[in-house]
């Protein structure tokens, strides 16, 4: 079995600790930092046609499309 | 030559002492000399190097100035820079070639800054070692047998090896001022939306952080001051004028409060400890005054953070699918095939067990009793930096339990690794800035000093740094072969 | 055979007609060659990020307050992992927890008047995947990102529908209210309006739910109208038979008229959803809230309320001519000149001649070739008996081919009506005298050849005669 495999039960093990921690009451924290907002950018057309150069790293391109094995629906 | 701080470097190109061609051509020559011992770069991009300078020459000769034209850097290889590989550490990444700059590596190129080329890192920056590069393990110059820390260990070896004036280095748990520590640089990982992320390939979107590694507080200062600042492109970056950093190194410290956290200090190895003190020795001579603060929640910062960042580094990590960019698979016979093998052939097994541990802990029936927890008790660590900090300006201790250990101790038990990050984890967990300076050795090996301080510091910590170095010369200490 | 009680709701993805994608600054405009409207955020690059379109936000408010919802102050952003070509970051950015509307309702009205309140559960912001093409290329597929990034509105109904009749009133409510409120085109062709419908049956008087099928790729009122009849007495007729209905996503085939469960497209059914760390709550104040209200356009249910009750029209009328902002403002112009008097007059040349040419012609009202000044001018003719309303319908004919006023055709074609009471009864005599059989008959009760006499009258006078005063003098004559 692959080393990490095995390694995943005592990772796990090892973040059990958290559940010995009294959080009642306590609201998870989904950002380092309390009270900042989203901020909203204007509805504006910033962007100009670049495929050519970001399908450069494509490994398999064909009429512009990104190719893939045929998706079943 | 590099032995020179930024600003002497600056001060020679500005009187027409050196050209930035022949600064560059010097650090290009060491790296060519000394990169094949150490592995620290991943990349050399002479070519674009010696076309920079030159254009930063014609600019100086203009008479432009400025604290960082025509100074040379290396990149991390977790930025994006535009034509040249980005590689992330990783084979998922080996071809990738980045179509943009990073807004970090737009702002220093604007600057003028010269790029000699991208620095080795841990993987995916999942790593306290260097050690699950793709590009094999990165060496320290203080001992080529030891680790130089990681993930940041590429740039934090270049530093320390002088192959550049300065790198910077991203932080997560850790990155930048654990390897900062363990091979005798100054490294800052500033306040969370301090810096932009925008084009810095995301491990822990909630704890990732840019920064600089380099010879001095005040070198440090000075590069932190071109790459801060608002950047529309980031939602988490935060839009609050930057200090100016090097104008502030100089403030005195007398009446600064220093807390020394218990946690820190409890069970730290002696000589560790012997150094800590020989610091704090020099702060209250400057007028500070120390006192034992605790965070009771401290020691579960390690188990909070191996929580929540492989969850959301498993998130981070889904886009390298093989479809548009990255390493694909040879013949892959259908869709899942293509996912299964690109995948499973372009991540190490740091990387993999990372996306795992995540999709586990936010998987349903465990989502509440591991994320959700860890989200809260990341909390009660915030709480509990916000009381120290009411009572304190500034945190100091360690920043590593031990100096570097061998190359292959620690590679196979992912706890004894993970436990490495156990003074640095909690500053990301909070978002607070935090810098590490040398401060002494131990068994030969550099060991670091470090410092946090609450939101949005990083002048107080830059001049408390700055105010050490002016008085002690650890800074200045190179390893053996490089000086 | 048991009486079984139909429940459905609806999932309703409406794409926001914003200049720009919800994260990125890129074109929204349908139709583009393929990836040349994705950039750098959309095709998720490493090291990329999000931000949020303000118009995005204030369409989905606009939508609650439409809907009397609850608009919540602060909504996350989550991340719904799985992975598939179309979706790039391997995880599509929702809202989970905390969506931005929730706890609204609307009514419906059906064909037989009655009416009902259907919930609707939340609306959240959400953003489009890609489009995987499968033409030319052979076992393999062709990724378009233009589309990955759009704004969607994803509209949630409560289970609150009883019949397809109802599903479909209810998605013909939220469609007219999208476009009246100017936030999503309505296109379903274009796929900017899709509809997924979530049904189940259970025994009349059964409080728990049956198990329920998802529909997917409904893109017209018709396919959804069949789709959920096709369903209901697809499951019944399993439960019927002793076995039991699996919960399962199911397409609709128009062609064949019916539903198949979906060939095993890896269903990842646990998302793993969690705050994304790339973005911070939206907060939306009290203020931003009242200046979105202050803005709203008068709204369908209000436009038909006033049309019933100011201009005396049925509940019937005034709900056809509302159900398009354009169609009930053309309605109101043309009453502008015409006077209110005359509403009912409008409302059924609108509904009827005018819907119809519209229909035949496949315009949209705003493309009307008769413009709502020409059809007063019109209108106004049958009004002051210069024309009667038969002939009229000839000359609004002409006057959508020829773009000509109705003054013009009027005069050009000589069809002034005849009023002269003189001239119609010179004609109506010389009809009776022609006639003297049908005359006899009529006398000795055939009612019905009345309308013979009409009609020959109208021949002889080229259809101008005034048909009121062509019926009273024709009465008193034939009366004998």
């Amino acid at each position: 079995m692959p080393v990490y495999v095995t390694s995943l039960s005592s990772i796990v093990d090892f973040v059990a600790d958290l559940s010995r921690t009294d959080t009642a009451n306590v609201e998870p924290m989904a950002h380092p930092m309390d009270g900042q907002r989203q901020r909203l950018r204007p509805d504006v057309v910033a962007e100009t046609d670049h495929r050519e150069k970001y399908q450069r790293n494509a490994p398999s391109v064909q009429a512009g499309l990104y190719v893939v094995p045929k998706v079943i629906e | 030559m590099h032995d020179q701080s930024i600003g002497e470097l600056a001060l020679h190109l500005g009187a027409g002492r050196c050209s930035s061609v022949e600064l560059t051509r010097h650090f290009l020559a060491r790296i060519e000399r000394f990169n094949p011992a150490l592995n620290a770069l991943v990349t050399v991009t002479a070519e674009e190097a010696l076309a920079a300078a030159a254009a930063a020459d014609r600019r100086l000769a203009r008479g432009e100035r400025g604290p960082l034209l025509g100074v040379p850097l290396i990149h991390k290889d977790i930025f994006c820079t535009d034509g040249v590989r980005t590689s992330c550490g990783s084979r998922m990444l080996d071809n990738f070639v980045a179509p943009y700059d990073a807004t970090v590596v737009a702002r220093l190129r604007a600057a003028g800054a010269v790029m000699l080329g991208k620095a080795n890192m841990d993987e995916f920056a999942m790593g306290s070692s260097n050690e699950t590069s793709y590009y094999g393990p990165v060496r320290n110059p203080w001992d080529t047998g030891k680790v130089p820390g990681g993930s940041s260990g590429g740039s934090a070896a270049a530093m320390a090896a002088r192959l550049a004036p300065y790198t910077t280095g991203t932080d997560t748990g850790g990155s930048i001022r654990q390897p900062a520590a363990l091979t005798g640089v100054t490294g800052i990982k500033p306040t969370y939306g301090r810096v932009s992320r925008y084009g810095m390939i995301a491990f822990a979107s909630s704890l990732d952080q840019a920064g600089v590694l380099a010879r001095s507080a005040e070198d440090a200062a000075a590069v932190l001051q071109v790459m801060a600042g608002f950047d529309p492109l980031d939602s988490t970056s935060v839009d609050a004028p930057v200090p100016d950093y090097p104008r502030l190194l100089g403030a005195p410290l007398t009446g600064l409060r220093i807390g020394l956290l218990r946690e820190f200090f409890d069970g730290l190895e002696s000589r560790n400890a012997a150094l800590i003190h020989d610091a704090l020795k020099v702060y209250t001579s400057l007028g500070a005054s120390t006192v034992e603060v605790s965070l009771p929640h401290l020691p579960l910062s390690v188990p909070t953070y191996y929580v929540v960042a492989p969850a959301e580094c498993s998130s981070n990590l889904s886009r390298f699918d093989g479809v548009r960019y990255g390493y694909r698979c040879d013949n892959p016979k259908d869709l899942l095939d293509l996912y299964r093998r690109s995948r499973g052939e372009g991540f190490g097994p740091e990387v993999k067990r990372r996306i795992m541990t995540g999709t586990y802990v936010l998987s349903a029936g465990y989502f509440d009793a591991y994320y959700l927890k860890a989200q809260k008790v990341r909390r009660l660590i915030n709480e509990d930096f916000r009381k120290a900090f009411s009572e304190v300006d500034v945190l100091i201790g360690p920043t590593t339990p031990t100096p570097a250990f061998a190359i292959g101790a620690k590679i196979d038990d992912p706890i004894t690794m993970y436990l490495n990050d156990i003074y640095t984890i909690g500053a990301n967990l909070a978002g607070l800035p935090g810098l590490s300076l040398p401060c002494g050795f131990v068994d030969g090996l550099p060991m670091g000093l470090q410092l946090i301080g609450p939101h949005f510091s990083e002048s107080r910590l830059l001049n408390a740094a700055h105010q050490y170095q002016l008085r002690t010369d650890w800074h200045r200490q190179a390893p053996r072969g490089y000086e | 055979m048991a009486d079984w009680e139909v429940v459905i709701g609806l999932e309703i993805h409406a794409q926001l007609a914003t200049r720009s994608k919800i994260f990125s600054g890129s074109a929204t405009a349908y139709g583009a060659p393929p990836n040349t409207q994705a950039n750098l955020v959309d095709l998720a690059y490493p090291g990329v990020l999000p931000v949020l379109n303000a118009e995005a936000v204030r369409m989905a408010v606009k939508f609650g307050l439409a809907i009397g919802a609850h608009i919540a102050p602060r909504s996350v952003f989550a991340r719904k992992n799985y992975f598939y070509p179309d979706l790039p970051k391997g995880y599509q950015i929702s809202q989970y927890e905390l969506p931005v509307v929730s706890r609204g309702s609307l009514r419906i009205v059906l064909e037989d008047g009655t009416q009902k309140i259907v919930g609707v559960t939340r609306a959240h912001l959400e953003e489009d995947a890609g489009k995987s093409l499968h033409e030319g290329l052979a076992n393999a597929s062709g990724i378009d990102l233009n589309r990955a990034g759009t704004p969607l509105l994803e509209i949630v109904s409560e289970p609150d529908m009883r019949s397809a009749k109802e599903a479909v009133a209810y998605m013909k409510k939220i469609h007219t209210l999208v476009r009246y409120l100017e936030i999503c085109d309505g296109n379903m062709q274009e796929g900017s309006f899709r509809c997924d419908a979530n049904v189940s049956v259970r025994p009349r008087g059964q409080e728990k739910f049956g198990t329920r099928a998802e529909i997917k790729n409904l893109n017209s009122f018709r396919f959804v109208e069949k789709a959920i009849q096709h369903e209901v007495a697809r499951q019944i007729d399993v439960i019927e038979s002793g076995g039991k209905v699996v919960q399962e996503t199911r397409l609709y085939d128009s062609d064949k008229d019916e539903t198949r469960s979906m060939r095993s497209k890896e269903e990842a059914n646990d998302y793993r959803y969690f705050p994304d760390p790339d973005l911070l709550p939206v907060e939306v104040s009290e203020g931003f809230i009242a200046e979105v209200r202050s803005s709203l356009p008068e709204l369908p249910d209000e436009k038909a309320a006033r049309f019933a009750h100011d201009l005396a029209l049925s509940a019937y009328d005034a709900g056809v001519l509302s159900a398009s902002r354009e169609l009930g403002e053309y309605f109101e112009a043309v009453l502008a000149e015409l006077g209110t008097a005359h509403a009912k007059l409008a409302a059924n040349w609108v509904m009827g001649e005018l819907s119809s040419a519209l229909n035949r012609d496949n315009l949209d009202i705003t493309r009307s070739k008769v413009l709502p000044a020409d059809l007063k001018g019109l209108l106004s003719r049958i009004v002051d008996a210069t024309i009667s309303g038969k002939i009229a319908k000839d000359v609004f004919e002409a006057m959508w081919s020829e773009g000509k006023s109705a003054d013009q055709i009027i005069e050009a074609k000589g069809l002034k009506q005849i009023t002269d009471s003189g001239a119609i009864e010179s004609v109506i005599d010389a009809v009776i005298a022609a006639n003297p059989r049908q005359l006899a008959d009529y006398r000795a009760g055939k009612d019905k050849l009345f309308g013979f006499f009409v009609g020959q009258v109208m021949k002889a006078m080229g259809g101008k005669a005034n048909p009121a005063q062509l019926n009273d003098l024709l009465k008193a004559k034939l009366g004998g």
